[in-house]
Parts: structure tokens; C-alpha cells; sequence
């Protein structure tokens, strides 16, 4: 058989095609599989993580509201300077760094007024009423709260006992974002020096949370100190053009 | 130096010599029914299946048996025209060799079959009978009819079946016996039986159940496909038997070689 060796290749390109079926199943199988378990861990990993702080500490977390995901949606959970924006501002480092100053540069300036109170947006209303720009106090109507869904079973807690440790945290972690937390607590409370003076804090470790500049502006609406509120508005407005400060600037000042 | 494997090779040579025959029962019992058939007062009887069924060896078996009790002729090779078949017709029923530029006439030749009535009783077995074209056919079923020559008819089972379907042809054929590709156990009775005869018993014993399925699954039963491919099965193993002993296992045919005669073959298209 002179043959044979032709024949003997020929007989291996065959047994490859037979196997190649069973090959492709096994491959895109077990792929398959794989894809699986990876998924199933980070899943496992995904919630641990967005409740680091309270599974580890026994921290509460305030229940999700549409106003507050308005607010600081992305930010609030979200470790800072990972966003579009922040890119934005890192290009802008050197101005930024000379340009955003924390507030308190901003404030010495303006000269302090005595506190009154003067009626001021709230925070609840200030993206959807665009027809009433004077600043009137609404009365406090149990409005239902807009709950967004997330797949987290949140427990809901304004005690103090959540305030204090928060405040416990931050003096030893020096997170802005958990000052920033106190902020609106306190905002909503309606303790607005506290709430100042925790936007404050946070602004002081990461001026580039714009949170921290509104939640500031408004609790000195909230304390009838309209002059500091437009100072560190307009400050912040000439940094960034953030149109939310812009928006709330111009209504400041009609 | 030469290999246990030519001789097993050489079991499989493909020919229709009846010392070749394996009694299977597929073949026991077409050849019982063909032989009833022939005592039967019938005219003409049909054999019909597939090419490499054993259609020509089972017509030459008959002749070997019946040679001794009955006038039987076997006409293995199809005329390629009329005026050849008349004269092979014409030694078979008038024992004389035709005078040389003489034709035969066929109406004397009709005549001289029905003079033969009782008298002889004469049967020809036309193999590869589907060559012989529709006139030859006719004339076959006139000389069927003066009931002195009793035809068997064997010829491949075409798709569309025109030759026996028609009508004037269909009514003188009184019995068909079909022959069909083996069964896997027939099949594998086959393969031993030749090895056996041949006193190849290891060899017989080398080809296991599993392999034979394989071979079976390749060759569908057919006896000339079979032939074919235990053939080029040993001619691979005696080649490796010789060069390279290593890839040979003489327990066992591999389903490799097995599958390489198959490419060979072109049963696979690798």
C-alpha cells in the first residue's frame, strides 16, 4: 500500500472534524459555566460592598428616595472623583486647585448678617417648580415619598444613634462623602447650622463635591443668611458653571 | 517475509465461485423459495435486489445443485444482441452449434420449443437480465409461454421498477423472490464463516463486536461492500504488520484502520 501515509493524514483530518462538534458543545459549556460562576460571585461581592459600611459597622442606611437620588444619586454611594465630571475637573487640576477653594475663603468676605428667616425653596421642590421662582416656604405636607427601587433592603433610621456614629466615622476616616451625609440629614431635620456646618467639613476635604456647596447654600437660605448663600454660589458658579447653582443663584436673586 | 493477514485478505477477493458460498439464513432461505419456485409449473421467475445482494452466486448454487436432476443453464453474461442470444438458445435447446452465417429464425426457434413440450424440461437462468432491452424481453416471454423453458430472470432493483410494472410483462412472471442487503448478524456470520473456512480463527476472533458495527454501519449489509472492505482492512494491516508492527493489534482491528479503509473506500469523505 504506497498510500498509506496519505491515507493515515486524510484518517486525522477526520477524527478533527468528528471531535469538532463535541469540542465546540464542551468549549461553549463549560464558557458558559465559567461566565456563571464569575457572575454569581460578583453578585455576592456587589451587595457586601454598597453595604460595607453598615454590614461591617452596623451603620443604618436612610431609606432610597427619589429626592435623594436627585440630589447626590451617584455621588452619595459612589466613591468621589470616579464620574464624567470629575474627568472634566481633572483637566482643569491646575485651575481647579486655584480656583475651587473651599467656601470658608469665600465666606470670610461677606459680612455676617444677623439671621433671619426668609422663606426659601425647598429642596424637594426646586427641580420641578420652575413657574414660581419666589422663595416661599411650603408648609410641611407628607408628601409620599418617592421610594426608588434598588435591590437592597435598606433599613430606615434618622435616630441620633446614626448621626453620632456617622460623626464618629468621619472623624476617623475623614470621608467627605459621610459628612456630606450629615449635611443632608441635618438639612432635612432642619437643622441647618449643623447642616452647614457639616456641608462645610465635607467641602473642606473634596471641594469638588457640588453637593456640598448647594447643601451649604441652602442652609444658609434656611437661615436667612441670603448675602453668604450668594457669595458661595457665585464663587461656585464662577469655578464651575454648575447649572444647578446657577439656577438656584437666579432665583436668590429674584 | 509475509504477513498473517494476506491470507485473511485473500478470503475476501470478490468472485460468485460456490465454493465461496456461505450458507446464511437470509440466503438458505432464498434459495429454498427459488427452488420451489423451479418445481412449480410457472414460467418465469423473477430474482431482483440490490447489486452485491448474491443474486448471480445464488443463481450459480442453484445450477451446482440442480445440474445432476434438472436441464438448468446458467447464462452469466448478457447478450449484447439478439442474434447472440439466439444462438447461445440455439445450442442450449437443439444441443448443436449453429451453422457459422446462419441466423436464427425466431418463429422456427417458437415452434421447436412447443415440439419440446413434455418432453424436456428445460430451465435457464439469465443473470444481469435488466441489459437485455424491452424487445429482448418480449421474445424471452414468447419462448416462456410454450411452456418447454422456464425462465429465471435476475436483474437490479431499479428505482422506478418501469420493467415490472408493465402489464403484459408482469402477468407471465408468477413469482418474485427479492433478495435484501444483510443483517447485521448475518453479516457478521458472513465474515466468520469465511474466515473460517479458510482456518483463520484469530483473525475471525479479531474483529469484535464494536468493530463491527462499524463495518456494518459502512457497508449496509452489502455482501460485494462487505468483500470490498475486509479487504482493504487487511491489506492496511498487513502493511503495518510489515512496517510498522506498532499500530497493528492482533487481538483486535482498530476502529482507526477500520475507518481508513472506509476513506480509501469512499465512505467517508475526509
Amino acid at each position: 500500500m504506497h498510500d498509506i501515509k496519505v491515507l493515515e493524514a486524510k484518517w486525522r483530518r477526520y477524527r478533527r472534524k468528528k471531535l469538532l462538534p463535541y469540542l465546540t458543545v464542551s468549549g461553549v459549556f463549560v464558557a458558559l459555566s465559567v461566565a456563571t460562576i464569575v457572575w454569581g460571585l460578583q453578585e455576592k461581592k456587589q451587595i457586601p460592598r454598597n453595604l460595607a459600611t453598615k454590614v461591617a459597622n452596623d451603620r443604618p442606611y436612610v431609606q432610597a428616595s427619589q429626592k435623594d437620588t436627585d440630589m447626590s444619586t451617584a455621588t452619595q454611594m459612589k466613591p468621589p472623583l470616579l464620574s464624567a465630571p470629575i474627568a472634566k475637573l481633572q483637566t482643569h487640576s491646575d485651575t481647579m486647585k486655584q480656583n475651587v477653594t473651599p467656601m470658608s475663603q469665600a465666606l470670610s468676605q461677606t459680612p455676617v448678617e444677623p439671621v433671619r428667616e426668609i422663606p426659601v425653596l425647598d429642596v424637594e421642590t426646586e427641580q420641578t417648580n420652575e413657574q414660581s421662582p419666589s422663595l416661599q416656604v411650603k408648609p410641611k405636607v407628607s408628601e409620599p415619598k418617592r421610594k426608588k427601587r434598588l435591590n437592597l433592603h435598606v433599613v430606615s433610621s434618622v435616630g441620633s444613634k446614626v448621626l453620632d456614629e456617622v460623626e464618629r466615622r468621619f472623624a476617623r476616616t475623614k470621608d467627605p462623602y459621610d459628612a456630606l451625609f450629615l449635611a443632608k440629614r441635618y438639612f432635612r431635620l432642619g437643622r441647618y447650622q449643623k447642616a452647614a456646618l457639616w456641608a462645610q467639613k465635607s467641602n473642606e476635604v473634596d471641594p469638588k463635591i457640588e453637593e456640598s456647596w448647594l447643601i451649604f447654600a441652602k442652609a444658609k437660605i434656611k437661615q436667612g443668611r441670603l448675602s453668604e448663600a450668594v457669595a458661595v454660589l457665585e464663587k461656585y458658579v464662577g469655578m464651575t458653571k454648575s447649572k444647578r447653582a446657577r439656577r438656584l443663584l437666579e432665583r436668590l436673586r429674584r | 517475509m509475509r504477513s498473517r493477514f494476506e491470507a485473511a485478505k485473500n478470503v475476501f477477493v470478490d468472485s460468485i465461485d460456490t465454493e465461496d458460498y456461505i450458507e446464511l439464513h437470509s440466503s438458505v432461505a432464498a434459495f429454498k423459495q427459488l427452488r420451489e419456485s423451479i418445481e412449480k409449473p410457472l414460467k418465469m421467475i423473477l430474482l431482483f435486489g440490490r447489486p452485491g445482494t448474491g443474486k448471480s452466486i445464488l443463481l450459480n448454487r442453484l445450477k451446482e445443485k440442480l445440474k445432476h436432476q434438472k436441464e438448468i443453464y446458467y447464462f452469466d453474461t448478457p447478450a449484447t444482441n439478439e442474434k447472440e442470444f439466439f444462438s447461445k438458445l440455439f445450442k442450449v435447446l437443439t444441443q448443436k452449434e449453429l451453422p457459422a452465417k446462419t441466423e436464427v429464425n425466431f418463429t422456427a426457434l417458437v415452434n421447436y420449443c412447443k415440439e419440446l413440450r413434455g418432453k424436456r424440461d428445460i430451465v435457464i437462468l439469465l443473470d444481469e437480465a435488466q441489459m437485455y432491452g424491452p424487445d429482448m424481453m418480449e421474445k424471452i416471454r414468447l419462448l416462456s409461454d410454450t411452456r418447454s423453458v422456464k425462465f429465471v430472470v435476475s436483474l437490479h432493483k431499479t428505482e422506478d421498477e418501469d420493467l415490472i410494472a408493465k402489464e403484459h410483462f408482469q402477468s407471465r412472471i408468477w413469482e418474485v423472490i427479492e433478495l435484501q442487503n444483510a443483517s447485521i448478524d448475518d453479516l457478521r456470520t458472513y465474515i466468520h464463516k469465511k474466515l473460517l473456512k479458510k482456518n483463520l480463527f484469530d483473525t475471525a476472533n479479531s474483529i469484535k463486536s464494536k468493530e463491527m458495527k462499524l463495518i456494518y454501519k459502512f457497508t449496509g449489509g452489502n455482501y460485494r461492500e462487505c468483500n470490498k472492505m475486509m479487504y482493504t482492512i487487511f491489506e492496511i494491516c498487513e502493511y503495518y504488520d510489515l512496517h510498522e508492527p506498532a499500530k497493528v493489534d492482533y487481538e483486535k482491528i482498530s476502529p482507526m484502520i477500520i475507518e481508513m479503509a472506509a476513506i480509501k473506500l469512499g465512505y467517508i469523505d475526509a
